[in-house]
């Protein structure tokens, strides 16, 4: 049998130094740099929304996989319920990969707001709650809703 | 020179390879050759993706499924490494963004040590790829964006590290957990990077597929060509196609899974069967699918809750601990122990249950590739398009200015109930497989007897299945904290 076998393994890299390819890492830290700058300007997006609490709660509780239905009551600093406010939430799973629902909610007495969020699978939710106040002022906040339970 | 003798191999393997007697050979399709031994344009972008990831990761909102970090890297990154390894090969290690910044540090400081003989199995990838399976579930990094950034700069800073001190590829041999997943998985894979002509190998000198030449670099991982059997080690690199002056390196089609089977000497990587550390990574490559699934269904808390109580704990990490240790360790080893024991009494040779079991663990993990593919690939393709938006959304954010749009949140997939089907035939497919390998592994070890042999492997196959085929019909629960 003829033997193939080499005298001796890898040399440990290529023989002569420097290549074409050489040429390419040096755009590479100013491209780093460029897009770590941009990236970090991402807004944390204070909200200015003057202390109002959000409360809120389901109907099951804790909710189950499919449609539940949703209670949000806002509440001013002074306890006064927020009326007349344009309120919608988008529901996500913790985990990524997952489309979002969405649900738009309608005032039923001053300062609460119901609708129907639907999940569609057990596990850790959020709700991003939008709201848009009488007086314009806007809130946004993460409402958590762990251990939506699988059917 | 030797342009003539190449140009004519080129032209034999391109006909060769163009009729319908020789196996489709990719170095050998016009235009892909060039465009597969490039490999920068593929590393670059990469490179480029991983740094976004880890900006957005730590920069970006901390929810993750609106998080680049969380979203690519966990799902759909995850995803399109199984599919490369099903209908390609080791595409990933192929593309390696982490190549970029070691070759780099490499010009900077060229690494002098000898990699220490003891670590030279795969047992530090093993470790690795262990630890990286609990911190995923323990630390909940598939809803944290900033831990998944910290996981990536780790993985860059450990590559870099090993890298430029020890001279050879030892973090992709040895150490990279994604790695040896990949070597695993690339046994299914249908190509090989192969020698074309064992008689043009036989006629060269130079063996610079390993040795390197003057514009390339040769195997680092150290493969010599054509005594290469299989993908296991092989990173898909070609480095040794690169390094051929007689163009005697092909990517070419072959039956998938038909390695395990195996036990020639191969370069580089020696007989499976003188390889406990291979059997290892087959049996951790197996359950560990399994074991990553039942992570993420209902019934993985009340298991959890009655450990705990069983414990009389409220530490998440030793309940944990406890799950890794009873289906890592403690199934496997009686699972293929009971089952190595009845099949050795077919054997001509009495060998030990540990050597038999080592033997016959390389033929389950076509059905592990099947559990990973079935859960990878419920995530990608229910989640395919969520980077749409996720990425319109970073892009408005970095810009100040909705560059890609407004972001369209409802952007999804496939539906759970669509993606079920797809999942249940990988399932099949890869039991089908685990019993092809199974048997032809029984035949070989024991000829008179191969029905005897195999039958118990053959129930536990059947077993496992029906364990993945549970689990993946079991309603989705995706939480952070299980004891309440
Ligand atoms: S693959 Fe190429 S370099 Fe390697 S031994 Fe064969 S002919 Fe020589
Ligand atoms: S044999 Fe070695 S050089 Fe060739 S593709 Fe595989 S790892 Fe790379």
């Amino acid at each position: 049998m003829t033997s193939v076998v080499p005298a001796a393994g890898n040399t440990g890299g290529v023989r002569r130094a420097g290549s074409p390819a050489g040429r390419a890492w040096r755009a590479w830290p100013v491209a780093v740099i460029a897009l770590a700058a941009l990236l970090s300007a991402c807004s944390g997006g204070g909200t200015g929304d003057g202390g109002v609490a959000a409360t809120f709660r389901f109907d099951p509780q804790p909710p189950s996989v499919g449609k539940a239905h949703f209670e949000l009551r806002l509440v001013s600093p002074q306890g006064e319920a927020v009326a007349g406010a344009t309120v919608a939430v988008e529901a996500n799973m913790n985990h990524a990969g997952m489309q979002p629902t969405f649900a738009d909610l309608s005032e039923d007495v001053p300062g609460r707001y119901v609708g129907d969020v639907e999940f569609t699978m057990g596990g850790d939710w959020f709700l991003l709650m939008n709201a848009t106040l009488a007086d314009g002022r806007k809130i946004e906040r993460k409402l958590d809703v762990p251990g939506v339970r699988s059917k | 020179m030797n342009a003539a003798p190449s140009e004519r191999l080129t032209s034999r393997v391109a006909q060769s390879s163009a009729s319908s007697d020789r196996p489709l050979d990719l170095l050998a399709v016009p235009g892909l050759r060039s465009l597969l031994l490039r490999r920068r344009w593929m590393q670059g972008p990469l490179l480029f993706i991983s740094i976004v990831l880890v900006v957005h990761g730590f920069a970006g909102p901390q929810l993750a499924p609106k998080n680049l970090a969380t979203l690519v890297g966990w799902v759909h990154s995850r995803g399109l490494l199984v599919v490369g390894l099903l209908v390609m090969g080791n595409a990933f290690c192929m593309a390696c963004p982490f190549m970029l910044p070691r070759d780099l540090a490499r010009r900077l400081h060229a690494p002098k040590l000898a990699w220490p003989r003891a670590l030279r199995g795969k047992h530090v990838g093993i470790a690795l790829f262990v630890g990286v399976l609990f911190v995923y579930e323990w630390l909940d990094l598939w809803a944290s964006p900033s831990g998944t950034a910290w996981l990536l700069v780790g993985y860059f800073a450990l590559v870099v590290l090993v890298d430029a001190l020890f001279k050879g590829a030892p973090f992709c041999k040895s150490v990279c957990p994604i790695g040896q997943f990949n070597f695993a998985a690339s046994a299914l894979s249908p190509f090989e990077v192969v020698a074309r002509d064992s008689d043009v190998c036989a006629s060269c000198s130079g063996h610079e597929c390993l040795r390197g030449s003057e514009s390339s670099r040769g195997c680092e991982t150290n493969l010599f060509l054509p005594e290469k059997a299989g993908n296991m080690d092989c990173t898909f690199c070609l480095d040794c196609a690169r390094a051929c002056p007689h163009e005697n390196v092909g990517i070419v089609a072959r039956l998938p899974g038909a390695e395990l089977s195996e036990d020639r000497s191969a370069a580089g990587v020696g007989r499976r069967s003188a390889r406990p550390d291979l059997a290892l990574l087959a049996t951790v490559f197996t359950f560990g699918a399994l074991l990553n699934a039942f992570g993420m269904v209902s019934p993985v808390y009340v298991v959890q809750q009655q450990i705990a109580s069983w414990m009389g704990t409220t530490s998440e990490g030793a309940v944990l601990l406890v799950l890794f240790a009873s289906l890592l360790v403690v199934e496997p080893v009686l699972l293929l122990g009971v089952t190595a024991a009845i099949s050795r009494r077919a054997m001509p040779r009495r060998e030990p249950v540990v050597a038999v079991a080592a033997r016959f663990s390389h033929g389950l993990v076509p059905l592990g590739f099947g559990v990973w593919l079935a859960h990878y690939g419920f995530h990608l393709l229910t989640g395919l398009w969520t980077f749409v938006p996720v990425t319109q959304k970073a892009v408005a954010d970095a810009f100040g200015v909705a560059l890609l749009g407004a972001p369209q949140w409802d952007r999804g997939g496939l539906t759970t109930r669509a993606v079920q089907p797809i999942e249940m035939g990988m399932l099949l497919l890869g039991a089908i497989g685990s019993l092809g390998v199974l048997w032809a592994i029984a035949k070989r070890q024991a000829p008179e007897r191969p029905r005897a042999a195999f039958a118990p492997w053959g129930v536990l196959t059947v077993l496992l299945l029906a364990a993945a085929v549970w689990l993946m019909a079991q309603p989705m629960e995706m939480r952070g904290t299980f004891l309440q």
